[in-house]
């Protein structure tokens, strides 16, 4: 962010020659009017002139000023753009603003008195004396006029540098435009040497001519009354003029020192505020104290030397964060390993276990194949027996099945012939009933008869008996054949029950034999299978027993490695804690880099 | 030996019943109010059956059949049954081989009368 | 009565064994198809005609309040002067002769024509009294 330099400031770094000027004159005229009488006549030419030379140096000197600033007025115009060029120009100019103000003050002095002395006497004829007295008025007040206008300048000066920094000209630009002088003991002797000299010499010269003058009209006295009222008469009235010169350069000295005491004190003051601000590590780029010779150079070294700091700070800063960011990384991957340190130790343990394990199961797998091997084999000859026997088993269900058809077959004409032989007895049955239901009607008949049926009724009485035998056999057959009947119905049930399990029976044993052909074929394939099997545990053993003994060493390793996590673990946590600590440290030098 | 000239057969609950058809005023259907022959074997008729019109009143049986007979011979009522069902009971007729009580409706009445009470 | 022993038919009904005089009974026959008579009392259980003579079958069991779930097989025709009836038989026993008169087994009903108990090779059995018993069973009831 840069600011412009604002308009008119090549006016107005000079205005304060404008005042000094006439200051100076102020106090020539007043050492002239009190010290010399000019000859009656002169005094209108005199004056005359000083306001014409004064004029005219001041016009020219001022020309003369405004041709030495001209790019500080082009910048402030804006028909010069504001390059690193013309920045460092502008700065040129300003920082020799005060100087040429001096010696122009000082030159316009000397040399103007000196026209005036030599025109006035050029045109009035005065005494040589009085004209040469005039001519050196300029040597008395120009040095206190120039230091004055070159104490006035020389604070303008310095606030249009700093401008010309704020409108962007870099602290090293600056410190080229301006080159240090190591002259402030000169200044200050020169400062002191004006400041003393010069009323001294006006006091003195005024006060010498005064008395001269006091002499002469007292020896011009007659008698010693007369002259002693002429020092009377003096006394009371000469020393208006003089002490009004008195007064005037007193002022004109005390204003010199003060200025010259500002001018030197104000960038040392600075520079002490700016030492304060860097002591308490409130680091700025582009601070920078204007000033003047060696007080330039130290704040010019200070501000090289704050660019530097900020640039090293800088660096810390950004080192510290660093710092900080790899270590807070560190720690993560701290962490991280340690916590994969342990999983793969926990994991790595496991294996070992599970490897372990392993070992054993193919240990126990060789000696499980090689049984299972042998049991293949057992397997393959049964299987083989079993087809065998299970095709003879199915001819022989076979015949089974075609025995219990024969008996079905059986059972139903038996079935048939029991039935007959059922209606047969039935009918017999019937007759004997019928005999005895005869019989019984018989006796009854041979009983009516008296003694004349007895016998008839005896035979029929035989034939009751006869016919109940009849009956009670029947009864007896009637239930040995339902008997038989049951019989029959169970063993047809029977048979057909036979017939249908030897059908699933037969189907079953070709299922079986089909089997158990297919378990033949399996056993042969799976006796060769375990073979190999068993061949492959056995070479699968070694192997698995050396990687039991490569696993307790990695799980060996793998511990150690966990206890190096941890330990580094703490290392960086400690690494973190320390950077951070650093970076406020750094933090501390609170600079805008 | 007496006879009877035309029978009225009535079957109810599975038994048998003839009635001289000179006794029968009307063979009609069983609607109003009715007397139930079942009653006579200690069952019901159908509700739906035929009835026997008789001094103005009816006499509901499962079904009815009317046999033209000239001479039918009657036999007589064993000793044992001459009070059976306040002597309703007037002998029997056989035809085809099958034997049927036949039964003086008036008093068959009186019985059903007295058995509802 | 000072008589001699008489003949009588036994035949069993159910558990108890009965007895009819020879003389009154007339025949024994399979127990046919019965036709039921209306109003009939539950001993009578029904009619059959027999060489043109309608005959009345009585179960002696439920006439005595006793009935039985046997089959009858044979009913034993009696026949006195007033009338024939028939009862029902499980199993004729045959004739046997009966010694004296057993006193009668009840003093109305049924049971004051039957006698007992009277001895036959057989066992005990009721002598019926078969005039009293078809009069009894013609008063009706």
């Amino acid at each position: 962010m840069t600011t412009p330099l604002p308009k008119g400031r090549s006016r107005w770094i000079t205005n304060p020659s404008t005042i000094a000027a006439p200051l100076g004159v102020l106090i020539g005229v007043s050492y002239v009017a009190s010290t010399l009488s000019l000859p009656e006549g002169t005094g209108r030419w005199y004056a005359g002139l000083i306001v014409a030379v004064v004029i005219v140096f001041n016009v020219s000197a001022d020309l003369w000023e405004q041709t030495r600033l001209k790019t500080i007025r082009g910048l402030g115009d804006g028909t010069i753009a504001p390059s690193p060029a013309t920045l460092e120009q502008a700065a040129r100019e300003a920082s020799q603003a005060a100087t040429t103000t001096f010696f122009l003050a000082l030159g316009a002095f000397v040399v103007g008195s000196g026209v005036i002395a030599a025109l006035w006497y050029a045109i009035a004829h005065p005494p040589l004396i009085v004209a040469v007295r005039i001519g050196l008025v300029g040597l008395l007040v120009g040095p206190i006029t120039a230091v004055m206008a070159n104490l006035l300048v020389l604070p303008r000066a310095r606030r249009v540098l700093h401008e010309l920094a704020a409108a962007g000209l870099s602290p090293d630009a600056l410190a080229r435009a301006v080159p240090v002088q190591y002259a402030l003991r000169r200044r200050l002797v020169l400062y002191a040497a004006v400041a003393v000299l010069t009323p001294m010499m006006l006091v003195a010269d005024a006060s010498l001519a005064r008395s001269n003058e006091i002499f002469e009209k007292v020896r011009a006295q007659p008698d010693v009354a007369s002259a002693r009222a002429v020092m009377e008469a003096q006394k009371a009235e000469g020393f208006g003029a003089l002490s009004g010169l008195g007064v005037v350069t007193v002022f004109m000295v005390v204003l010199c020192g003060w200025l010259s005491g500002s001018v030197l004190g104000d960038p040392l003051n600075k520079l002490g505020q700016e030492t304060e601000r860097l002591a308490k590590g409130r680091y700025e780029r582009g601070r920078l104290v204007v000033a003047e010779n060696e007080i330039w150079a130290a704040a010019t070294a200070m501000t090289a030397m704050e660019a530097h700091l900020l640039d090293a700070v800088g660096g810390a800063k950004e080192a510290s964060r660093g710092i900080r960011d790899a270590a807070v990384e560190l720690v993560e991957n701290g962490t991280q390993q340690e916590q994969g340190a342990a999983e793969q130790s926990a994991a790595l343990m496991a294996t070992t276990a599970t490897t372990e394990e392993l070992a054993r199961s193919a240990r126990q797998i060789s000696a499980n194949a090689q049984r299972v091997s042998e049991i293949a084999r057992g397997t393959l000859a049964a299987a083989q027996g079993g087809k065998a026997s299970a095709e003879s088993f199915t001819s022989a269900m076979g015949e089974v099945r075609g025995g219990n058809q024969a008996i079905a077959d059986s059972v139903v004409k038996l079935n048939k012939r029991v039935q007959q032989v059922g209606r047969i007895i039935e009918f017999i049955d019937g007759i004997a009933d019928k005999s005895d239901l005869l019989a019984l009607n018989a006796e009854l008949e041979g009983h009516k008869a008296g003694d004349v049926g007895q016998g008839f009724g005896l035979v029929a009485a035989e034939m009751r008996r006869l016919a109940e035998n009849v009956m009670t056999s029947t009864r007896e057959i009637a239930r040995l054949i339902e008997d038989i009947r049951d019989a029959t119905n169970a063993a047809v049930m029977a048979t057909e029950a036979g017939v249908k399990a030897t059908d699933s029976g037969a189907a079953l044993a070709a299922k079986v034999s089909n089997s158990l052909g297919d378990i033949v074929e399996f056993a042969n394939l799976s006796a060769d299978a375990m073979q190999s099997i068993s061949l492959a545990t056995v070479q699968q053993q070694a192997g698995s027993d050396q990687l039991v003994a490569a696993m307790e060493d990695i799980n060996r390793s793998t511990r150690k490695n966990v206890e190096s996590a941890k330990e580094m673990a703490s290392t960086q946590t400690a690494l973190v804690t320390l950077s951070k600590e650093l970076e406020e440290v750094v933090d501390t030098f609170g600079g805008r880099s | 030996m007496a006879s009877v000239d035309g029978v009225v057969l009535c079957v109810v609950s599975g038994a048998r019943l003839a009635v001289s058809a000179d006794q029968v005023d009307a063979i009609a259907t069983a609607e109003g109010p009715v007397w139930d022959a079942g009653v006579a074997f200690g069952a019901t008729s159908d509700p739906a059956g035929r009835a026997l019109q008789c001094l103005g009143r009816l006499i509901r049986f499962d079904s009815i059949d009317v046999v033209a007979t000239v001479g039918l011979p009657v036999l007589p009522v064993p000793a044992a049954l001459v009070n059976t069902a306040h002597g309703a009971l007037t002998g029997f007729v056989e035809l085809s081989g099958t034997l049927w009580p036949l039964v003086a409706l008036d008093r068959l009445l009186g019985f059903l009368e007295a058995r509802s009470r | 009565m000072a008589e001699g022993p008489r003949g009588h038919l036994v035949f069993a009904c159910g558990g108890s064994l009965y007895a009819v005089p020879a003389e009154r009974a007339s025949e024994v026959v399979n127990l046919p198809v019965l036709t039921r008579v209306p109003g009939a009392a539950p001993h009578l259980l029904g009619v059959f005609a027999h060489r043109g003579e309608v005959l009345p079958v009585i179960d002696l069991a439920r006439l005595i309040g006793k009935p039985v779930d046997e089959i009858f097989k044979r009913v034993v025709l009696v026949r006195v002067g007033k009338g024939a009836m028939a009862f029902t038989a499980t199993k004729v026993i045959g004739v046997a002769p009966i010694e004296g008169a057993p006193p009668r087994l009840g003093e109305s009903g049924a049971l004051a024509f039957m006698h007992g108990p009277a001895r036959v090779p057989a066992g005990e059995c009721a002598a019926i009294e078969p005039e009293g018993l078809l009069e009894y069973l013609s008063r009706g009831r």
